[in-house]
């Protein structure tokens, strides 16, 4: 799954060197557009759709994929 | 009218993220940014929007896209964006997050203004507090004629910048806005 969310950030934003620690904002710099557009991504890779008010407690990347763990989001 | 200054930042300037909001504070208010610090302590109010504790009085909102940051500053409550025309899936984007009438607009006009239309809600949910989020769909900058001069009684302005770049400015009333480049 790290892998997974590595790939999409990768081809959405041209960041690298993505860890389970790595903070959305704070490390990779982020803005709120970088995030929707990240979401659309998200979105389309796994069918299903993210309310962006749940987007905003996920800090981390760690954070990410408990949060798909929770929801049953898996690979298509 | 209000007036509003915007304090900019690019890429290779030396002062570090994390100082630019003291600094340019300080810049605005005529202050060497070491005198007083406490002066410029922030807390996030409504909906997260962040203000000064110990001046209320002075309201600002800071973007940042592509390594370039700015902040504009007033003396009434402003939101800004700054928004650089990066690849991405336009059509997506503006299906997901846009009104119906933003994305009719910009499907007619080939998402030429696409990066405009965001620029504008960003601005306009940064200077009421909701934030970018779903509820972006709610309202819209945009009719059959292009992009509105305001949106639910809040004026928006594009401020002359970068080509690769959108940038909005959102207030009750706007009169000057200038742009100076940080220290």
């Amino acid at each position: 799954m790290l892998e997974l969310i590595q790939n999409i950030i990768y081809q959405v934003t041209g960041k690298s060197g993505i860890t389970y620690d790595t903070d959305f904002i704070q490390d990779l710099e982020l803005n709120s557009f970088d995030i929707m557009n990240i979401i659309c991504a998200f979105e389309d890779h796994f069918d299903t759709t993210i309310p962006t008010r749940e987007v905003w407690q996920l800090h981390q990347v760690r954070d990410v994929i408990e949060y798909m763990r929770q929801k049953g989001i898996t690979e298509p | 009218m209000a007036d509003f200054t915007i304090i900019y930042y690019p890429p290779e300037s030396v002062c570090p993220p994390a100082m630019r909001l003291s600094r340019a504070a300080a810049l605005l208010l005529d202050r060497e940014p070491e005198e007083d610090e406490a002066l410029y302590e922030t807390k996030r109010g409504v909906g997260g929007k962040p203000y000064f504790v110990n001046m209320p009085g002075l309201h600002f909102s800071l973007s940042h896209s592509g390594g370039h940051w700015m902040c504009a500053f007033g003396s009434e409550p402003v939101g800004l964006d700054l928004q650089r025309k990066q690849t991405c899936d336009r059509a997506r984007i503006s299906r997901r997050f846009f009104h119906p009438e933003e994305d009719d607009y910009l499907r007619r006009t080939g998402y030429r203004d696409f990066f405009c239309v965001w620029a504008a809600k960003e601005s306009f949910v940064k200077l009421t507090g909701q934030g970018v989020g779903d509820e972006m769909r709610l309202f819209s900058v945009a009719g059959e004629a292009g992009i509105r001069p305001s949106v639910e009684g809040m004026r928006l302005f594009f401020p002359p910048f970068d080509e690769d770049f959108a940038l909005c400015l959102c207030a009750r009333e706007i009169g000057q806005v200038k742009i100076l480049y940080g220290r």
